[in-house]
Order: C-alpha cells, then sequence, then structure tokens
C-alpha cells in the first residue's frame, strides 16, 4: 500500500510539473528579442504587413501572452500540443516520429554504458592502483573529456571511411527502406516485420553513435562503480563474509555489488534522462533523426509549440526515469520504503 | 514478500511500457507498396543534401531544396533548362503577351497525361493556380498581380494580370504555379478553396503531376524517395529511384561521397571541396550561385553617423581587396558591380579584382568627407554560414581592409534571428548581410533600389535619388527585354557611384559528384535539375 500511495504520489506530480515546466518555457521562450515571423516567412514576405498579419493570426502570435499559454494548456489538457510553425505538423506527431529514433540509440548507447562501465568499475576497483587500473581510469577520463563531436567525426573516419567496418551515417543503409512503422524503433520494427536483414542492418547502424554516446556515460559510470565499490568492500559485513571463508567472486558479486549499485543508478538514470534529451551535434553528424536535432531546429526558428513539446517530453522523461530509478532502489536494497 | 517485491517490478513495467508505448505513429510514412529492399537492378541515384523543406505540396513549398524535389515531378507551362537566361516551354508549346503586357495566352501541348494517366488540361492548371492562390503560403505573392485566369478550352490557359510584370515568365517556372491533377488531388481532399483543402499531407507522400518522377515517400530528417513515372509524356526517366537523403553535416557528406555510399554531395563547404580535388572517382562540379553577399550603410546620419556619407560609402567600396575575399568564398566566386547577379537579364561584367581596389582614391574620398584621420564604427554580422563561408570570417577581413583608410571597425555578432529585427527596421549603421533572390529575375533586385525595402532597410530613400528610383520603376514593368537590359545597365552604371551598399561576393556553389554521373550541373533554382542526370 505505501508503494501505491507513492507511486501515485508521483504521477500527481507529473501533472504539476508539466504545467510549470510549460510556463517557464513559455516565457522563456516569448522572452528572446526575436519575432518568429522573421523565422518563418522569406525576406520578402516579412515587408509584406498583410502577409506578417495573417501569419500571427494563424498561429495566435497576436493574443495577449497570457491568453497564449492558457489557450495552449487548455489544448494540452485535451492531448493536444499544437501545430509546429516549422514542419506545419501536430508536434505530437513530430515527437512520435522523431523520439523513438533518440529512444533506440539512447538505449544502446546506455547498454554499452553499463556494461563496459560496470565491468570496468569493478576491474579497477579490484586492482585498485596496478597498472589496469590506471589504464581504466585514463580510458574514463578521456570519455567524459572529449567532446562528442569530435568522437564521432573521428570514429567515422577510421572505422567507416578507413577500415571499413563500421557502415556509414544513417539508421539503415541506403539500398534498404524503413520497416513498416509499428514503434519507429527500426530494430524493433524490423524484427516485428520479420525482416532480420533489415533488423541486423540497423543494428549495426547503432553501434557507432551508440559508442559515441555510450564513452561519456561509461566513463561516469566507471569512475562511480569503482568508488562505490571501493567504499562497500572496506565495510563491516564485508570483512565478516571474507572471515567467514566466502570467495572473493561472491564477496564481489553477492554481498558488495548489489550494495555498491545504489549511486551508480542514480548516475545510470541521469546520464539516460541526459540522452533522452537528444544530442544535436551527434546526431547531425551520423544523420540520426532524432529529438536533439528536432530541438535545434525548434529554438533557432522560435517555433512556440515545438520548443514547449520537447521541455515537457523532456522534463516528462526525467521524471519517469527517477521513479524507475526509485523503484530500482528498492528492488537492490529492501530496506529502502515508499512513503 | 513475494507481493512486495512484485508490485515495484509491475510498476517498472508500467514505466518502461509508457517509454516504449509513446512511440510509433498512425501515419503511414510511405507510399503504398514500397519495396523494404532495393536490389543491384534498380537504377537509384543517392544525392545528400542539408534540406530546408517541410512540404511537398507544390501549392505551399517554397523552400530552396523544394525545387530541386518537386521540378522532377511537377511540370510548369515554362521552365529552365541548362541556363536561366530564358525559361523554356515545358506543358505549354507556345505563348503570346498582349501588347499592353496585361494578357498572357498559353497553348498546350497536346497528348500530356499526368502519372495516374489522367489528361492534363487547362482547366487543371486553372485549378492548380487558384488553389495555390487560395492558399496563400509563401510562394503566392507572386501571383499577386494575376487578376484573372481562364481555360477557354482543353489546350488554351489565358491569364490576366492588373498590371505589367516583366518577370512575369520567369515566376510561371516556380512549383507554385506547376500542373496538378486535379481529379486524383480532390479524391485525396484538395481544392481550390483553402477554407476545404485537406491535403497537404497527402502531397507531403504522394503526388499527383506529370513529371518525369513520383514522390513515393517522405521521412521527414531522412530522406524522400522518387520513383520513375512509367507514364510520362517525355523522354523516358533514366532512374528507377532517386533517393535525397537528409545529410546536415558537410564532413559527414564528403565521407560518404567518398565511400561511394552517395552519388553527390551538394552542401560540401570550400575547405571539403580542396580535400576532394585530385580524389579518384569524384567530380567536382562548379557553377555560379545567385545568392550574394553585401555591406549595408545607412544614410540617415541619426543611426549611421559617419557612414551615413555618400563619399564615405565609396571609400569603403574602394577600400576593400576584392581579389582576397573572394578567394575565402573559393573559386568560382565574383564580385557584381551592383546587386545583380551574374547570368540575370542585362548584367554587366563583375568587378576585376585585381584593379578594384584603389586605397589612395578611397582616402582622398574620406578627406573629401571630412574624415582624414578615420573613425570608429561598429560592423554587425549575424552568425551564420553561407554557401560554406561564416560570414563573421568575411566580417574580419573588411575589418583589416577599412584599417588602411583610418576606420576602426569592432565586429559583433548575433544570432540572425536577433539580427534580422535591426535590418529590416534599418536600425543598423553598418552591416553584413547576404541575400538570395526569390527568383532568377533581376526585378528581384530592384528591392535594392532607393525607396525599395531593401533600401529602406539602409533608409535610402527615393528623394535621395529620385532619377534612380525611376529608372527601377521603369525596369520593373518593361516587357521588351532588350530595352529591359539597357535599363538595367544603367541602373548598375548609377549605383556604382552612387549606393548604400558594398557588393562583396556573389557566391560559388561547388559540390561533388561521382565520376560516373553526368548532367548534374548546378541550376538556380533547382539547385540540380534531376530530370537531366544520368550515368555516363
Amino acid at each position: 500500500m505505501g508503494f501505491l500511495k507513492y507511486f501515485l504520489r508521483r504521477l500527481v506530480f507529473l501533472v504539476i510539473l508539466i504545467i510549470g515546466v510549460s510556463l517557464v518555457v513559455f516565457i522563456i521562450s516569448h522572452s528572446v528579442p526575436s519575432d518568429p515571423v522573421l523565422a518563418n516567412l522569406s525576406q520578402r514576405n516579412i515587408d509584406n504587413e498583410e502577409m506578417v498579419e495573417a501569419f500571427r493570426t494563424k498561429w495566435g502570435l497576436d493574443q495577449p501572452k497570457h491568453i497564449q499559454y492558457f489557450t495552449y494548456i487548455g489544448n494540452l489538457a485535451k492531448g493536444d500540443m499544437g501545430i509546429s510553425i516549422l514542419t506545419q505538423r501536430p508536434v505530437l506527431d513530430d515527437l512520435k516520429r522523431f523520439f523513438p529514433a533518440t529512444i533506440e540509440l539512447a538505449f544502446f548507447a546506455m547498454l554499452i554504458a553499463v556494461f563496459f562501465g560496470i565491468i570496468f568499475g569493478i576491474i579497477s576497483s579490484l586492482k585498485r592502483n596496478s597498472f589496469i587500473d590506471q589504464v581504466l581510469r585514463f580510458v574514463s577520463v578521456i570519455g567524459v573529456s572529449v567532446p562528442s563531436f569530435w568522437l564521432a567525426l573521428v570514429f567515422l573516419l577510421v572505422f567507416y571511411v578507413n577500415l571499413g567496418i563500421a557502415p556509414g551515417p544513417g539508421r539503415i543503409s541506403p539500398y534498404f527502406t524503413a520497416p513498416p512503422a509499428v514503434t519507429n524503433a527500426f530494430v524493433l520494427d524490423a524484427v516485428i516485420a520479420g525482416n532480420w536483414p533489415l533488423a541486423l542492418n540497423a543494428l549495426h547502424h547503432l553501434m557507432l553513435p551508440a559508442l559515441v554516446l555510450g564513452m561519456f556515460s561509461m566513463g561516469l559510470i566507471t569512475r562511480t562503480t569503482r568508488s562505490s565499490l571501493l567504499e562497500v568492500l572496506s565495510t563491516d559485513f564485508i570483512r565478516t563474509a571474507r572471515a567467514k571463508g566466502i570467495t572473493e567472486k561472491l564477496v564481489v558479486i553477492r554481498h558488495a555489488l548489489g550494495n555498491a549499485l545504489i549511486p551508480v543508478v542514480t548516475v545510470i538514470g541521469l546520464a539516460f534522462g541526459n540522452l533522452l534529451g537528444g544530442m544535436v551535434l551527434v546526431e547531425t553528424i551520423f544523420a540520426w533523426p532524432g529529438i536533439g536535432q528536432y530541438a535545434f531546429k525548434a529554438a533557432s526558428t522560435l517555433d512556440f509549440p515545438a520548443i514547449i513539446g520537447v521541455s515537457i517530453l523532456i522534463a516528462v522523461n526525467y521524471l519517469f526515469i527517477n521513479l524507475l530509478i526509485d523503484i530500482l532502489y528498492g528492488v537492490l536494497d529492501p530496506r529502502v520504503r515508499y512513503k | 514478500m513475494v507481493k512486495k517485491k512484485l508490485l515495484p517490478v509491475i510498476a517498472i513495467l508500467i514505466v518502461v511500457a509508457f517509454l516504449a508505448g509513446g512511440c510509433g505513429t498512425g501515419e503511414q510514412d510511405q507510399g503504398e507498396g514500397a519495396p523494404t529492399e532495393t536490389t543491384d537492378e534498380i537504377k537509384q541515384l543517392i544525392v545528400a543534401v542539408d534540406p530546408d523543406y517541410n512540404t511537398f505540396d507544390p501549392g505551399l513549398a517554397y523552400e530552396l531544396y523544394g525545387m530541386m524535389v518537386l521540378n522532377p515531378v511537377y511540370e510548369t507551362l515554362v521552365h529552365f533548362v541548362d541556363t536561366i537566361d530564358v525559361p523554356k516551354y515545358g506543358i505549354a508549346e507556345s505563348h503570346e503577351v498582349s501588347e499592353d503586357g496585361l494578357v498572357y495566352t498559353f497553348k498546350l501541348r497536346p497528348g500530356i497525361n499526368f502519372a495516374s494517366g489522367n489528361p492534363l488540361t487547362s482547366e487543371d492548371v486553372k485549378w492548380s493556380i487558384e488553389r495555390m492562390i487560395s492558399l496563400d503560403g509563401n510562394g503566392a505573392f507572386m501571383a499577386k498581380d494575376i487578376a484573372s485566369i481562364e481555360a477557354p478550352d482543353d489546350e488554351t490557359v489565358i491569364i490576366t494580370l492588373t498590371e505589367p510584370d516583366a518577370s512575369f515568365l520567369v515566376k510561371l517556372t516556380y512549383n507554385a504555379f506547376a500542373a496538378i491533377d486535379s481529379a486524383l488531388a480532390m479524391e485525396h481532399g484538395a481544392s481550390n478553396d483553402a477554407q476545404n483543402d485537406t491535403a497537404k499531407l497527402w502531397f507531403d507522400n504522394n503526388s499527383a503531376g506529370s513529371g518525369p518522377y513520383m514522390i513515393e515517400s517522405y521521412d521527414p530528417a531522412v530522406e524522400v524517395v522518387l520513383v520513375r513515372n512509367d507514364n510520362y509524356w517525355g523522354e523516358a526517366p533514366y532512374y528507377d529511384r532517386i533517393s535525397l537523403k537528409s545529410i546536415a553535416d558537410p564532413g559527414t557528406q564528403l565521407m560518404m561521397l567518398q565511400k561511394g555510399d552517395i552519388d553527390i554531395a551538394f552542401n560540401l563547404g570550400p575547405e571539403h571541396v580542396k580535400q576532394l580535388s585530385g580524389v579518384e572517382g569524384v567530380d567536382i562540379l562548379s557553377a555560379q550561385s545567385m545568392t550574394i553577399s553585401f555591406l549595408l550603410m545607412n544614410r540617415d546620419p541619426a543611426v549611421g553617423g559617419p557612414m551615413a556619407n555618400p563619399d564615405v560609402q565609396k571609400a569603403v567600396r574602394l577600400a576593400l581587396d576584392y581579389k582576397e575575399i573572394q578567394a575565402l568564398a573559393g573559386e568560382g566566386a565574383v564580385t557584381p558591380v551592383a546587386p545583380f547577379q551574374i547570368g540575370f537579364l542585362g548584367t554587366v561584367p563583375p568587378r576585376d579584382p585585381n584593379t578594384a581596389r584603389d586605397v589612395e582614391a578611397a582616402q582622398a574620398l574620406m578627406e573629401q568627407a571630412g574624415y582624414p584621420e578615420g573613425f570608429s564604427v561598429t560592423l554587425e554580422v549575424p552568425t551564420v554560414s553561407v554557401e560554406g563561408l561564416d560570414l563573421p570570417t568575411l566580417a574580419q577581413k573588411i575589418q583589416n581592409d577599412l584599417l588602411d583608410i583610418g576606420i576602426t571597425t569592432e565586429i559583433v555578432t548575433s544570432d540572425i534571428m536577433v539580427a534580422l529585427d535591426p535590418y529590416r527596421s534599418g536600425q543598423q549603421a553598418f552591416s553584413l548581410w547576404y541575400w538570395g533572390p526569390d527568383y532568377p529575375d533581376p526585378n528581384n533586385q530592384l528591392a535594392f533600389l532607393p525607396g525599395n525595402s531593401v533600401g529602406l532597410r539602409a533608409n535610402w530613400t527615393t528623394e535621395m535619388n529620385p532619377e534612380l528610383a525611376e529608372l527601377g520603376r521603369k525596369t520593373a514593368v518593361e516587357v521588351d527585354p532588350d530595352i529591359r537590359a539597357q535599363y538595367l545597365e544603367e541602373i548598375q552604371m548609377m549605383m556604382d557611384d552612387d549606393t548604400a551598399f558594398a557588393m562583396l561576393l556573389q557566391f560559388a556553389r561547388q559540390f561533388a559528384v561521382r565520376d560516373n554521373i553526368e548532367g548534374a550541373d548546378y541550376i538556380d533554382p533547382y539547385r540540380i535539375d534531376l530530370r537531366q542526370v544520368r550515368e555516363k
């Protein structure tokens, strides 16, 4: 019952969050010293008063700001996020189109980051101050320090152009067409369609951008795992376990790791939330049609409905990821109680 | 105990289902019958572009790359082939213009069918233009002088204007005036009354044209796919499939071309093109772009300060090192004398970059203007890249050149969204801008004359040069091309002496193709005429 109340309370908080985010983003985007008319009409038409007035009327920009906001919130309550000024499509449709590409990429990036990050962190902590520890710490520093766009270009040049072992940019190779849209995650949709060559091709195309994006998170996870595990390994109960004759492997995996993972799970959650917000530079270099590029174009053209839509999406992502992390805490540590 | 553990797990599944279940779309993104895999037997062209299109509704589309897609799909009464000096006949086979320049009568070619098999008649042309006017998109301004459109018989279209327009034939080359299969379009919600038109989404993923290709699918930010029209009335299209892939990064385009994953890389900058020089299997194509870059010098002393003085403005024009400026832009860039692009009717030859600079004469003018020691001024620059050249980089070169005549320039950059407002409202004393014509006709460029839209951004009013303003008005309505060319030459000579602008560049467009490709030459407004592209 305690958990149910906790879960429901978080859902209620979601509504407050959406209103808060939409209000803050609305105020900020309308404070920019520019005019969406200038971004969306041609240079000739911005001198045409009739065209400018028609544009403002069409997009409700002639209304007082508070009316614009309440109209937006009223429509949002009905599930309508408005029409994008730039794409002229419903913002919700745009998000459904671009977000799955980001989810798919972020998922595989986190898979790489978590798998290698935790393993490297464990090895690093067990071989503390050894040569391998230094190497792994160096790799983790590189991961968090090197700009991802630079890494993207270098990886493409080395693995795609020079070595030819990685496919080119894009979600699939030019000689394939996209699978029938079910989730818009190409690997999953190809599997659903039973098109295994396409699924493998889509997976292959994911590897390089996922590796680039995973590097930063992997570096964070490695360092957090290492420090957390070192702390847990120095506790009394671990000393007791060793004294009882339990093998070091079991001490680490069964007794230490679970306790060490709690801060790691926090970092994973934050990193995943960050990736779900899109990485516009990496998406641009890999021609990945994700939410990052969409958000960038929306911001560049003062596309208010799209800007608010993306902001709400990112905020909701973080909220649900934090909820997921809180739930995982309870799974990892039975002492955690939900109130 | 089991129940306690189960609840959080169920909650996790709900959350994951939310994240995953929010995906997907009810829309069918692809045209019906789209293959899921292409084979070596299909002749396919892959073009990498950094597109700006958001729709393929010909009545609404007005983006630079939209024309590249729509040109091979829809046809117009007249269009450009190989050059942009004079439009050639498209679906029309002849035309007449009344003596007063108000009535255009077109005869359609007989026997043209749309891709659907429906015959193309004058009613389709009439309906399409009426629809475009009613939708009132960005391109509708080109039809503002149309008083009426008549279709007295299946092969005759009569367009009557409210006033003569020397550029009207050029405007007719645009997709806004494309003939749409009205019967097919109306089945999918199109109407020549915008209130009842619901066909935009359909047009984004399908087509109703008579061109050699048809739109098969459009996936925003990914690609648009064209397939051959087997019912095409003209010469059979070469390719079975053309894919225009959205690849924003020029470095990525470069790598994909080198690997052979694409056939054309359209958005390379000068630095990328240099890397491809001498590379086997790749050809570099170069042509004049219609985009120009210029300095704006405000004529209002309250805004421009010392920069408002016409002698100072002339001194600036003489002080610039055009040779080095052109080198920054890359091979093929030139400097027009006035804001009329090379390639347009009546444009005089560009400045000779080796002799155009005269620092001594510039210094003399500064003295004459009362500024022998020079002065300080702010140069406002939007942070934008034009044809691969960053404007702030160009500004640094200008800053350097003006030091030779005593003008100390502080460069202030801002996002283009922020810079557009003061530019448009004439509040900039000294700024660096660019301009791309709406259509390849010198009438576009008359906007730079005193009292016209761009002229007024520099507060250059009609009263400041009434003779020039009057010549511009005469040019706009003169339908005789020889007389018009003469007027245009006079305008350019007058602006060489007196203008609120300094022309810097007419950019060259360079891009790269696989060396087995031909027919991919650059042509405004289509970028590349995809109808002409084929393998050698």
